[in-house]
């Protein structure tokens, strides 16, 4: 009876750590793209406002760290909040 | 922006644009921030609900031998990531929104991250009229607006971009530049 709860308890905690690291790797994967993306276009914007030369160009591109900072903060916080979930006592 | 010359993909020719002869840019800005309360407002209140779902499953969840509390947790969880990449995937997007006023032209540039990138210009020598507008008390108090151009010709000749934070002043800059290159 002990060892029939036992194989549940590892089973059931198995298949939780299964889909839980695919659903970590899923988003780190998505993370990587977007902020892939967003400095790929970004790059574009630098090397647009390159050819139109002006005093105020940076103005356009001001922003750019704040908004992948908060993206990876935000990341970060809700990884911790479910890690500290699932291995506090 | 020095940092941004070492990455490989730099070397990629930029949006479709050619400098023209003497163009200078005037002014660079972004849309109003007030586009992101929408989002911001559906992103905090999903991910309320999601992390007091995972929350909720108490601490500890590995331990327990029931399933509710780890099915509790997994919806949680992922809803608050899902719900993050969509927030960020739309801030980021429209963080990308930008105008260029320079002395030749009016350019508006668009990108919605993987789906689409697009770069609207008008020659301020195909500006008919320019027209302001700040409609509404959210649009007086913040101080935003619509930018609207008439190129001439048919109805369909009106452009409008939206969310131009002052507008008027942006208008008097393009009517200023219309007036001194005499093309008004």
């Amino acid at each position: 009876m002990k060892c029939a709860i036992l194989r549940q308890l590892v089973y059931s905690v198995a298949m939780l750590l299964t889909v839980y690291s695919i659903v970590q790797v899923i988003s780190l994967f998505i993370f990587s793209v977007m902020v892939y993306e967003f400095m790929h276009i970004h790059s574009k914007r630098v090397a647009l406002l390159g050819d139109l030369e002006g005093s105020n160009s940076k103005l356009l591109l001001k922003g750019r760290r704040r908004m992948v900072l908060l993206y990876s903060i935000f990341l970060i916080c809700i990884t911790s909040i479910s890690i500290s979930q699932l291995l506090l006592p | 922006m020095n940092d941004l010359n070492t990455l490989p993909w730099h070397k990629e020719p930029p949006l479709a644009v050619s400098t023209l002869v003497g163009e200078r840019v005037v002014d660079t800005f972004n849309t109003h921030w007030v586009k992101y309360m929408p989002i911001m407002s559906v992103f905090v209140l999903i991910i309320s609900v999601a992390m007091l779902l995972t929350i909720s499953s108490g601490t500890n969840v590995l331990r327990t031998n029931q399933l509710m509390p780890k099915v509790v947790f997994l919806v949680g969880n992922t809803s608050a990531l899902l719900v993050m990449h969509w927030f960020f995937h739309r801030a980021m997007s429209q963080s990308l929104e930008g105008i260029i006023i320079t002395n030749r032209r009016f350019i508006y540039l668009e990108a919605h991250l993987w789906a689409k990138e697009e770069m609207h210009e008008i020659s301020l020598n195909q500006i008919k009229a320019v027209e302001s507008q700040k409609r509404g008390l959210t649009e007086n108090i913040f101080r935003f607006g619509h930018l609207s151009f008439d190129t001439g010709g048919s109805d369909m000749s009106t452009r409008t971009f939206f969310r131009i934070p002052h507008p008027d002043r942006k208008a008097k800059i393009i009517t200023d530049l219309l007036r001194t290159a005499n093309y008004g």
